[in-house]
């Protein structure tokens, strides 16, 4: 009796294993089929967007500010939020419990780093059929009123999967009152300008770096200042610091080619900076630019979000990120949406409908007024800095020049997405490395080219 | 054989009993063992969660024994093994043997002892980061320490080298009360005549130690070698301070736990992760049944 009952359990876990617990997998999804651009106004239907919930509730409050505009044009619909972990390392783990759950969203959330995922993994659908519907019926125009290549990023076999609801750019931000006592005229001095080089920000930092380690300087209370913290294990900062080298992360067949003369020269640089004492490794000093510690720092936060910071606040201007040797660079990205592979027809006409209004120009007026900072991607509102209220008085072309050398993180893209994190992971330690300074240039090479390898190593 | 008749008879007064059972067969099924055959079923499979479930036989298995990383993580999980194993059996004995005598205020002294096993490991795993910090600005505690008695600081498990493993043992001396626990109930399992007629022979605190204490914790000795070996082989417990995602630099602190979960969650390979932990389990019982096969120092009567 014992006997029978125990393999009638082991039997029936068996067959639910094989059977009743087939994972939820998503196929590759058709880059065909049909769309409408006409979703009858009293449809009743809910959208989930996945959104992060560790931002303090900033991304919610962006398209909460769009559901009223959005209900006038669609007033049966709810917009649900499902709200996950997002950052490097619980993005991916985020996206595959959903899936794994079947609690798959309507509309994913993703920027420059993650979308090579959602894609790869079958997560959105190619947007292709309604951008050409809607250049068909002539009723966006890509080209004319947006900064289009926001919309190509995402692009991926030659076809663009994610609606970008903004953009972002790597920008200098300076501290005005360090400059001011370090002698800078910040305003006039001939080295700080939208076209400014690299050199000239070595030149300021030099002069900062000498000015806080003058006795006048340390009477002042700037002892304990830095002349840069330039966020080199952020990849929207080392990417194009490594293009502008010419270093490349993988050669076009996929190998590691990160052992090259111009990741040396790169790195000697970087070193170089460090042993000039001017460069912040990072913030566990206590000293940092939000703090009003450092005179200059990479960043891509809107001037409000920056003032949000009481140590600094009303004190910094911005320039665009230096230009770097001839072939220069600035880093720059998206946050976005993608529409489900899950969902399909009318409801994926909807989810479409939901971003086309969030790029028009009222769900953008919204999403700045709902507290958006960074630039919109209209070019119309960019360019009339309706984005950034309150501040007009600072150099906000900073963000929006030098469109021509504007590059997005896609280094990881020759390889599998699961290689990803740890692609990312031996980048930033091999930046951290050089910025440490305990270990030779040639060595924090050599290590770096071997994680990338066991990165990739599938 | 048993009759229709008598089978229901014994079914109707054995349904309370099978009641009673029921919610906790239910649980074993559904969390123990479904997981054990679904693992070993995903195993089969090149299975990343979101968009591939394609069948590969034994393709994970053969990827373990040919995996480039292998050489670095089981020499790291062998060494943690050698060291650990000893350092945690021997540590705890020996505060148990501390904690066993009759002192006033003894049980306030395995209270505190006992105190970090109750803690979280997240929480032990900050204390122990900031107390192991190796920075020359804001130096942790040891380092403080180290630098007053005008020693070189060191990287603890910041470093590339075993350093970083032997800082993990030297972290986990602080859960040493766990198995302390074990072995003071242990002793108090010995009776009392054995060291009465000992002390009566003139025997000194040494020899009773030797002849009666060791020998009648043999049993709990080998219980003991064989949870914290599982234990030890086990062990990820690094993703809570370790640089790099628990790694370590230059992987000095990747264990084959810590493969296990990298491979599952970082990576998303569940069949290989899968075939990863199955490899484990088959190592595990084949290293358990030597340890039983040399069991004959195990006093398991009086």
């Amino acid at each position: 009796m014992k006997k029978r009952i125990f393999v009638a359990v082991i039997a029936l876990v068996l067959l639910f294993c094989t059977v009743g617990c087939k994972p939820n997998i998503l196929e590759k999804p058709s880059d065909e089929f049909d769309v409408s651009l006409s979703v009858p106004s009293d449809i009743t239907e809910t959208l989930t967007l996945m959104i992060p919930n560790n931002d303090g509730d900033v991304e919610r409050n962006y398209i909460m500010s769009l559901v009223p505009g959005f209900k006038e044009l669609y007033p049966n619909v709810t917009i649900k939020f499902d709200a996950r972990t997002i950052s490097d390392e619980k993005y991916s783990e985020s996206v595959s419990a959903a899936i794994a759950s079947k609690n798959v969203p309507d509309l994913f959330w993703t920027n420059t780093l993650f979308y090579y995922y959602l894609i790869a993994k079958n997560c959105v659908v190619s947007l292709e059929p309604y951008y050409a519907a809607e250049a068909t019926a002539g009723t966006l125009d890509l080209e004319g009123e947006y900064y289009e290549a926001f919309f190509d990023m995402s692009t991926y076999e030659d076809k663009r999967y994610i609606v970008p609801r903004s953009m972002d750019s790597v920008v200098t931000y300076y501290n005005t009152e360090l400059l001011t006592a370090a002698g800078i005229d910040y305003k006039n001095d001939p080295r700080m300008t939208n076209n400014w080089t690299w050199e000239n920000l070595m030149s300021l930092c030099q002069q900062v770096s000498d000015f806080i380690q003058s006795e006048e300087g340390k009477a002042l209370g700037y002892g304990n200042c830095y002349a840069l913290q330039p966020e080199f294990s952020w990849e929207a900062v080392f990417n194009p610091v490594m293009l502008a080298y010419g270093s490349e992360v993988f050669a076009e067949n996929g190998d590691v080619a990160i052992d090259s003369a111009e990741t040396l020269e790169m790195a000697n640089m970087i070193r170089g900076l460090k042993e000039n004492g001017r460069v912040l490794r990072d913030s566990t000093s206590g000293s940092t630019f939000t703090n009003g510690k450092v005179a200059f720092h990479f960043s891509s936060s809107g001037p409000a979000k920056m003032d949000l910071n009481s140590q600094i606040s009303g004190k910094f201007d911005a320039l665009p990120f230096p230009l770097i040797g001839e072939t220069p660079k600035i880093g720059c990205g998206f946050v976005g949406y993608g529409i489900s592979s899950t969902t399909q027809g009318v409801k994926r006409d909807l989810a479409w409908q939901f971003l086309k209004y969030m790029i028009s120009k009222k769900g953008q007026m919204e999403l700045i007024n709902g507290g958006l900072a960074t630039p919109s991607i209209r070019v119309d509102l960019a360019e009339e800095k309706e984005w950034s209220k309150g501040f007009q008085n600072l150099n906000l072309d900073a963000w929006l020049v030098g469109e021509n050398y504007k590059v997005c993180s896609n280094f990881y893209m020759k390889h599998d997405p699961s290689c990803s994190f740890d692609t990312l992971n031996a980048l930033q330690k091999f930046m951290n490395a050089l910025t440490d300074g305990t270990k030779s240039v040639q060595k924090c090479i050599d290590e770096c080219k071997s994680d990338l390898q066991e990165a990739i190593s599938k | 054989m048993m009759t229709n008749a008598k089978l229901k008879k014994k079914l109707k007064n054995s349904v309370d009993g099978w009641l009673f059972v029921l919610p906790m067969t239910i649980g074993i099924c559904m969390f123990t063992m479904l997981p054990i055959v679904q693992s070993l079923y995903y195993s089969l499979f090149d299975y990343d969660v979101t968009s591939k479930f394609d069948f590969v036989g034994l393709g994970n298995y053969i990827k373990v024994f040919t995996d480039s990383q292998m050489p670095k993580i089981v020499g790291n999980t062998l060494l943690f093994a050698v060291v650990n194993i000893p350092a945690v059996m021997v540590g705890s004995y020996l505060l148990a043997l501390l904690l066993n005598v009759q002192l006033k205020g003894i049980k306030v002294f395995r209270v505190l002892y006992y105190l970090p096993c109750v803690l979280p490991s997240i929480v032990g795993g900050i204390v122990w980061s900031y107390i192991m910090r190796y920075n020359v600005e804001t130096p942790g505690l040891f380092n403080q320490f180290l630098s007053k008695l005008g020693l070189p600081m060191s990287q603890f498990f910041y470093a590339e080298d075993v350093t970083a493993l032997l800082s993990i043992v030297l972290m986990n001396m602080w859960g040493l009360g766990g198995g302390t626990i074990i072995w003071l109930a242990q002793f108090k399992n010995i009776p009392k005549q054995l060291y009465e007629v000992a002390e009566i022979d003139g025997a000194s605190a040494v020899r009773k130690f030797f002849s009666i204490t060791l020998p009648m914790s043999t049993p709990m000795i080998f219980y003991n070698i064989i949870t914290t070996f599982i234990v030890t082989l086990q062990f990820n417990g690094t993703l809570t301070f370790a640089p790099n995602g628990g790694l370590g630099n230059n992987n000095a602190t990747y264990t084959y736990g810590l493969k296990i979960y990298h491979e599952a969650f970082r990576r998303y390979n569940m069949g290989y992760a899968c075939a990863l932990a199955w490899v484990l389990v088959i190592v595990m019982g084949i290293l358990t049944s030597v340890l039983f096969m040399t069991n004959k120092w195990v006093q398991y009567d009086d």
